[in-house]
C-alpha cells in the first residue's frame, strides 16, 4: 500500500527530471528537419529515431522531450499567476467580510459563470493565440478556486481566538493576513497547487489542440497532437504518444495531489 | 468476456449497414469541407457556398463545358456580339423552369426579366433587392462588373441585351462564373409581398438540376433532384451534403459508405484510397498556384536583389515531397500551365543556399541581420493543404542563410484583412482561378488596381507590368492576348515579388459505385450528372 | 420553496448583468473584423466596406451600440447572426438539443456506472478492490478527453467498424423537426426503428467520451462520501442491531450520501459542456460547444455575445434547478438555507 500511495510522487519527479534535463536527454533539436527522407518514420528502437519523425521529419523524440519542458514551464507559470492572485484575493475575502469580500466573490462569480475552458477560449480569441497568451488566459481561469478556498479557510482561521489575541496587541491585518493566516492555509494551497498544476497542463494541452495555443514550430503536446491528427490512420504514433504524455503529467499530478491531502 | 465482446459486436453491427427508406431511391453523399455562408451565390466568395448554391441550384446565361474552360450554351441558348464588343444581346432558352418551395410556385418560365432582375440587383443602388443582406457582390464588384455594364435590358421575353462601357475580353467568361447565376423575378415580387426580402438568399429558388430541401449548420444540406430541370435531369433523385472539415474523418466517412465522394483527402492518406478496392481516386492538374508573396513595400523587401536571394534559399522541392507528398508540380510562372498563354520559355527558380548566402552578403546582411516576419496560411487549400508545416520548413531554410523568420497566423478572415493592409513582409496565399482566363490572376493577384483592392499581397505596382494585362484586357483575340501576357509574366520573373512554390493536384475520393463524375479544374463541385451503380 | 427559488435567480442577476456589460465590450476589442470577414477574401472595396459596416450597425458610436444591444436584450433578442443571418436564440434553440442529447446520454452513463463504482469501491474498502477502483477511476478523471476520443474513434470507428466516425445520423434517414432530439423525433420518421438505432449508433461513442471524466468523478464523490457516511455512528448503529450490508449500504448510507452525490452531479454541467466544446468538435456533432467555437474563429459577433450569454443562463438555470433537487432530497436544508447565506 505505501509503494502505492507513493506513485504520484514519483511520477511527478520522474516528469520534473525529463522536463529540467530534456535538452541533454535529446538525440536531436526539436526544430532540426532531419531529412525530407525521413518523414513520418516509424518508432524504431534501434534508434537513431527511438520514437520515430513526424510529418516533415523531425526526431518525435526530442519534439516530446521539449514538449514536456514546455508544459512544466506553462503549468508552473499557470500556478504561480493564479496562486498568488487568487491567495491573496481569497484572504482578503475572507477578511474584510462586510465591503471588499462580497466584490471579490461577485467577481469570481463572473468567472466562475461559463466554464473554464470555454472561458479561456474566449480570452485567448480576444487577445490573439500564443503561450503567452493562453497562459494569461487559463490563469485567469484557474483563479477563482484559490479564492473560494481561501476564503473558506480564512474565515475558518479568523474566528480562532490567536486572530482576536494578536489583534488585542495591535498587529496590523496585514501581519495577520501574511504571517498568521497565510501559514495555516499553506497545506490547502499546496494541494491545490499540485491539483492546479495538472488542470492548467490539461487545459493548455486542449487550447493547443484547439490552435487556439502555442503556434508553430513550438512543440507542444497539444499543437503536436491536433497536427497529428490527420496522420491518425497512417501514422498513429503521432497521436497516441503526445496524448499518452499528457495523460502521465497529469494522472501523476492528480495522484501526488491525492497523495498530499492525505497527509495533510 | 469473449462473449461480452460478440455481443457487443452483434448489438452495434444490426443495422449498421443502413437500408434505404425505399429501395428504388439513390441518395448521393458527399462530404463537403466547410458550411456554405449564404444560398445565393451573387453574394458569396467562398467554395463552400458556391458548391452549395450556384453548382446544384442555380444555372447561368452560359456554362463551361463540364471538365474543361470551354464556353457552351446555357439558359442562354445563343448569343450575338457587336462589331464594337460593346452590345450583347443573349437568347434565351426555352422550357426552363424555376423550382418551387418555400410558399412559391412558379407561374412562368424563365424570361429576359429574370436577367435583368438579377444583375440589376448587384448593378442599380437604387433596386428593391440592393442592399439586402448587406448587398456586397464582391465577386461581381471584384471583377469590374460594375464598371463595365452599362445596362441590362430585355428586348423581348426571350432576349435580352447587355450594353458595356468599353470592350472586355473576359466578359462572356465572367457571365459563366457562379456570381452569375440567375434568379427568379418572380419570386423576388413574391416576397417582397410577403414582406420576407431578407429570405432571398437564404431559401433559394433557382433553376439548377436540384431543390433545396433543408440545411442544418455545420452537419447537412439536402437536395432533391430537379424533375423538370431543362437539361437532363439528375440521375441520383436526392443529393446529401455532409460538411465535415477534417480530412481525415471525410475519408473514414468514405470508407464507411457515409460519403459517395470526398474532396481533398489528405495527401498522406492518397495511397490508402487507390489500394482500397472499392474506392477510386480521382484527379486532375487544378488551376492554381500556390505562393509566398514578399511585402514589396517593406524597407528592405523592396529591393528585387534582395527577393532574388532569399527565393534561392528556399527548397521548394522539399515542400512538395514533405507537404503534397509529390502531388503538386513545381511552379515557375504566377499562371499554371494548363491556363493558355503560360510562358514556357521562363528558366526554373533556383535552389541554391550557398548562392543566397552570398547574394545577402554582397547585399550587406551578414547573418541574423535580418529578421523578417512569415504569414503561414491558417487553413489548408489544395495549393497548401498545411500553410503551418510548410511555415516551419520555410523557417529551417532561411536559418539555414542566415535569415530569421518569425512565423505568425491569425484566422482566417482577419489574416486576409492584415493581408490587405500589408502588415506582413511575407506571407503565404494561393489561387484558384474561377474563368479560365488569365486576368483572373495576373489582374486580381499582380496589377496595380490589385494593390488598392487588397488582393496583391505583394503590393507590387509595376508600370510595365500593368500595362501589359490593361491592355490584354480589351482585346479579344486570344493570340494577341498571349503576347502581352507573355511579356507579363516575363517582367513576373525578373521582378520577383512572389516565390511561385507549386501547382497542385486536385484529388477526390469516390466510391467506385460512382459514375459519370469528372473533376471540375475550376475547383468548384458540379455533381448533375453523377449517378450510382446499384451493384456493391 | 417559491422563496427560495426567487432568493436564488436574484442573487444570479448581478453575474449576468455583469456578464452581459462584459461580452459587450470584450467582442468590440477582438482583434477580428467582423465586416471583412463577411465581405470575403476575394478582395473588398472600401464602398462595399463602408456599406456592410452601416448595414451591421458597427458605424455607431460605441455608447449607442451598448444601449442598442442591452434594450434588444430585454425584449429577448439575443442578435442576428452575421453569417447565417437567425436570430441567435433561434439557433441557440436549434443547437441545444443536440447538445442535451449528448450531455444527458453522458451524463446517465456517468450516474449509472459511477455510482456503483464507487459503491463497491467503498464496500470494499479493505481488498485490492478499492485502490485497483480508484487507480481507474483517477485515469479516467485525468483523461485528456481530446485525445481520448482520437483514440477510441480509431479503435472502434475505422479499427473494428463498429460505430459511425462523426455526425447525428445516417444521411438517408430524414428526421422531421419536433423536439430536436433524434431519439424521440426519429420515431416520426419513414422508418422509425433504423432510424432510432442509427441515431443511437452515433451517440454511443460521443456519450461515452463526453462522460469519462464525469463518470470518474462521481464515482470518486459516491466513494468518499460512502466512507464518510459509513462511519457515522448511527450506520454503526443500524449494523450493531443486526441490518444486513447491503440493507445498511442501500438504505442509510446511500442515502445519506446523496446530497454530496447530488452537489457532484450538479457541479458536472460545467465540465460536461467544456467537455463538449472538444467532444462536438471532434466528432462534428452539431451542438452548442461545436457552435460556439466555429463562431469564435469566424468572429460572429452577435453569436459570440448571444451565445456567452445564452450558455451562462443556461448553466444557471441548470444550477438552480439542482438546488432545487436538493431541497427534495433533503428536508433538513430548509432550516440551513437562511445560514447558509
Amino acid at each position: 500500500m505505501k509503494s502505492i500511495n507513493q506513485l504520484g510522487f514519483y511520477g511527478v519527479s520522474l516528469f520534473v527530471l525529463v522536463a529540467t534535463l530534456g535538452p541533454i536527454l535529446a538525440p536531436f533539436s526539436p526544430y532540426e528537419i532531419i531529412s525530407t527522407d525521413a518523414v513520418s518514420l516509424a518508432p524504431n528502437l534501434a534508434g537513431p529515431h527511438y520514437l520515430g519523425t513526424d510529418d516533415i521529419g523531425r526526431d518525435f523524440l526530442s519534439r516530446l522531450l521539449y514538449g514536456a519542458r514546455m508544459s512544466l514551464i506553462i503549468g508552473l507559470s499557470v500556478v504561480l499567476i493564479s496562486m498568488s492572485l487568487g491567495v491573496s484575493l481569497g484572504i482578503i475575502a475572507g477578511f474584510y467580510t462586510r465591503r471588499l469580500g462580497p466584490v471579490i466573490m461577485r467577481l469570481t462569480d463572473i468567472l466562475m459563470s461559463l466554464p473554464s475552458l470555454l472561458m479561456a477560449m474566449v480570452v485567448v480569441a480576444l487577445l490573439g493565440p500564443s503561450v503567452k497568451n493562453s497562459i494569461l488566459a487559463v490563469s485567469l481561469v484557474s483563479i477563482p478556486a484559490y479564492i473560494r478556498l481561501l476564503r473558506a479557510a480564512t474565515l475558518e482561521e479568523r474566528a480562532k481566538p490567536y486572530v482576536e489575541a494578536g489583534r488585542s496587541f495591535g498587529l496590523s491585518d496585514f501581519r495577520l493576513m501574511v504571517f498568521h493566516i497565510l501559514p495555516n492555509c499553506l497545506p490547502v494551497i499546496i494541494v491545490q497547487g499540485a491539483l492546479g498544476l495538472s488542470e492548467a497542463i490539461l487545459s493548455i494541452a486542449a487550447l493547443g489542440f484547439l490552435n487556439l495555443g502555442a503556434q508553430a514550430p513550438i512543440p507542444e503536446w497539444g499543437v503536436m497532437l491536433s497536427d497529428g491528427r490527420a496522420y491518425m490512420e497512417t501514422s498513429s504514433w503521432l497521436v497516441t504518444l503526445p496524448g499518452l504524455c499528457i495523460l502521465f503529467v497529469v494522472l501523476s499530478f492528480n495522484l501526488f495531489g491525492d497523495e498530499l491531502q492525505e497527509k495533510i | 468476456m469473449k462473449n461480452l465482446q460478440s455481443l457487443l459486436a452483434v448489438l452495434i453491427f444490426v443495422g449498421c449497414q443502413p437500408k434505404s427508406q425505399n429501395s428504388k431511391e439513390s441518395i448521393f453523399a458527399y462530404c463537403s469541407v466547410g458550411s456554405p455562408s449564404i444560398f445565393n451565390p451573387q453574394l458569396a466568395s467562398d467554395g463552400p457556398s458556391f458548391n452549395a448554391s450556384s453548382q446544384p441550384l442555380y444555372n447561368r446565361l452560359l456554362s463551361f463545358k463540364k471538365g474543361t474552360t470551354e464556353l457552351v450554351p446555357s439558359l442562354a441558348e445563343s448569343w450575338t456580339v457587336s462589331s464594337d464588343q460593346k452590345t450583347y444581346i443573349f437568347k434565351l432558352s426555352k422550357g426552363v423552369k424555376f423550382h418551387s418551395g418555400f410558399g412559391f410556385k412558379p407561374t412562368r418560365e424563365l424570361q429576359a426579366q429574370d436577367v435583368v432582375f438579377t444583375f440589376n440587383r448587384m448593378l442599380k443602388k437604387d433596386h428593391a433587392y440592393h442592399s439586402v443582406n448587406g448587398g456586397g457582390y464582391e465577386y461581381f464588384k471584384s471583377m469590374e462588373m460594375d464598371k463595365i455594364i452599362k445596362s441590362v435590358k430585355a428586348l423581348s421575353p426571350d432576349e435580352v441585351e447587355f450594353q458595356l462601357t468599353k470592350p472586355e475580353a473576359p466578359f462572356l467568361a465572367n457571365l459563366a462564373m457562379d456570381f452569375a447565376s440567375i434568379l427568379s423575378a418572380e419570386y423576388g415580387d413574391y416576397l417582397v409581398k410577403n414582406n420576407k426580402r431578407e429570405r432571398m438568399d437564404f431559401d433559394p429558388i433557382g433553376t439548377g438540376p436540384f431543390t433545396f430541401k433543408s440545411y442544418s449548420k455545420d452537419s447537412l444540406i439536402r437536395y432533391e433532384a430537379n424533375k423538370n430541370y431543362f437539361k437532363t435531369p439528375p440521375k441520383v433523385n436526392k443529393l446529401v451534403f455532409a460538411i465535415t472539415p477534417d480530412p481525415s474523418v471525410r475519408l473514414q466517412k468514405l470508407k464507411k459508405q457515409e460519403c459517395h465522394l470526398i474532396t481533398e483527402p489528405h495527401p498522406s492518406d492518397l495511397t490508402q484510397i487507390m489500394k482500397n478496392p472499392s474506392l477510386k481516386l480521382k484527379q486532375t492538374s487544378g488551376m492554381n498556384v500556390g505562393y509566398l508573396a514578399f511585402n514589396t513595400k517593406h524597407k528592405d523587401l523592396k529591393k528585387k536583389a534582395l527577393r532574388e536571394a532569399l527565393s534561392l534559399a528556399l527548397n521548394r522541392k522539399a515542400y512538395i515531397k514533405a507537404i503534397y507528398l509529390g502531388n503538386a508540380t513545381l511552379a515557375k510562372n504566377p499562371i499554371p500551365p494548363n491556363l493558355w498563354s503560360y510562358r514556357e520559355e521562363t528558366p526554373e527558380w533556383e535552389y541554391s543556399p550557398s548562392k543566397s548566402k552570398k547574394m545577402l552578403l554582397d547585399l550587406g546582411y551578414k547573418p541574423g541581420d535580418l529578421k523578417l516576419s512569415l504569414w503561414t496560411l491558417p487553413v489548408s487549400r489544395p495549393y497548401n493543404p498545411s500553410g503551418k508545416k510548410m511555415g516551419e520548413m520555410m523557417q529551417a531554410d532561411f536559418k539555414k542563410v542566415g535569415v530569421d523568420i518569425r512565423l505568425q497566423t491569425y484566422d482566417w478572415p482577419t489574416y486576409l484583412e492584415k493581408a490587405r493592409k500589408g502588415e506582413h513582409d511575407l506571407i503565404q496565399l494561393g489561387w484558384s482561378g474561377d474563368n479560365g482566363d488569365p486576368d483572373n490572376f495576373l489582374g486580381v493577384l499582380l496589377s496595380c488596381a490589385g494593390v488598392r483592392a487588397g488582393s496583391n499581397s505583394a503590393r507590387w505596382c509595376h508600370k510595365k507590368f500593368d500595362e501589359q494585362i490593361l491592355k490584354a484586357k480589351t482585346i479579344t483575340d486570344q493570340n494577341q492576348r498571349t503576347v502581352f501576357y507573355k511579356e507579363a509574366q516575363k517582367i513576373f520573373f525578373e521582378e520577383k515579388p512572389w516565390v511561385p512554390l507549386v501547382h497542385s493536384t486536385i484529388f477526390r475520393g469516390i466510391n467506385t459505385k460512382v459514375k459519370a463524375y469528372r473533376i471540375n479544374p475550376l475547383g468548384t463541385e458540379d455533381l448533375s450528372g453523377v449517378s450510382l451503380s446499384s451493384g456493391k | 420553496m417559491l422563496k427560495f427559488l426567487l432568493k436564488r435567480l436574484l442573487q444570479t442577476l448581478p453575474t449576468l448583468l455583469a456578464l452581459m456589460i462584459l461580452s459587450f465590450l470584450m467582442i468590440r476589442i477582438l482583434p477580428g473584423d467582423p465586416v471583412l470577414s463577411l465581405l470575403g477574401e476575394r478582395g473588398a472595396t472600401p464602398e462595399a466596406y463602408l456599406e456592410m459596416q452601416k448595414a451591421l450597425g458597427l458605424d455607431q458610436s460605441f455608447v449607442s451600440q451598448f444601449l442598442n444591444y442591452s434594450s434588444q436584450l430585454f425584449r429577448g433578442d439575443f442578435g442576428t447572426s452575421i453569417f447565417t443571418k437567425a436570430p441567435v436564440v433561434k439557433e441557440f434553440f436549434t443547437q441545444l438539443p443536440a447538445t442535451v442529447e449528448l450531455s444527458f446520454l453522458a451524463l446517465l452513463l456517468a450516474i449509472s456506472f459511477g455510482i456503483p463504482l464507487g459503491l463497491f469501491s467503498a464496500y470494499k474498502k479493505n481488498t485490492f478492490w478499492d485502490p485497483l477502483l480508484s487507480g481507474v477511476s483517477l485515469l479516467g478523471y485525468s483523461m485528456p478527453i481530446f485525445w481520448w476520443a482520437l483514440i477510441l474513434i480509431l479503435f472502434f470507428s475505422v479499427q473494428l467498424g463498429w460505430t459511425p466516425v462523426s455526425g447525428r445520423i445516417h444521411f438517408i434517414y430524414e428526421i422531421p423537426q419536433v423536439t430536436g432530439f433524434y431519439l424521440i423525433d426519429s420515431w416520426w420518421s419513414a422508418n422509425p426503428f433504423a432510424a432510432f438505432w442509427s441515431s443511437v449508433q452515433h451517440l454511443i461513442l460521443p456519450a461515452f467520451v463526453l462522460g469519462t471524466i464525469p463518470l470518474a468523478s462521481i464515482a470518486r464523490f459516491t466513494r468518499s462520501a460512502m466512507l464518510e457516511s459509513l462511519g457515522q455512528d448511527y450506520i454503526r448503529t443500524a449494523h450493531s442491531k443486526g441490518l444486513g450490508v447491503i440493507s445498511v449500504l442501500f438504505k442509510h448510507a446511500l442515502r445519506n450520501a446523496s446530497i454530496p452525490i447530488v452537489t457532484a452531479i450538479g457541479l458536472m454541467t460545467g465540465a460536461l459542456l467544456t467537455g463538449a466544446v472538444l467532444t462536438e468538435s471532434i466528432f462534428s456533432w452539431p451542438g452548442l460547444g461545436r457552435w460556439l467555437v466555429q463562431a469564435l474563429l469566424a468572429r460572429d459577433y452577435p453569436v459570440i455575445q448571444g451565445g456567452i450569454l445564452l450558455i451562462a443562463i443556461l448553466i444557471v438555470a441548470v444550477n438552480i434547478f439542482v438546488d432545487l433537487l436538493y431541497y427534495k432530497i433533503n428536508p433538513t436544508l430548509k432550516s440551513i438555507e437562511s445560514e447558509a447565506h
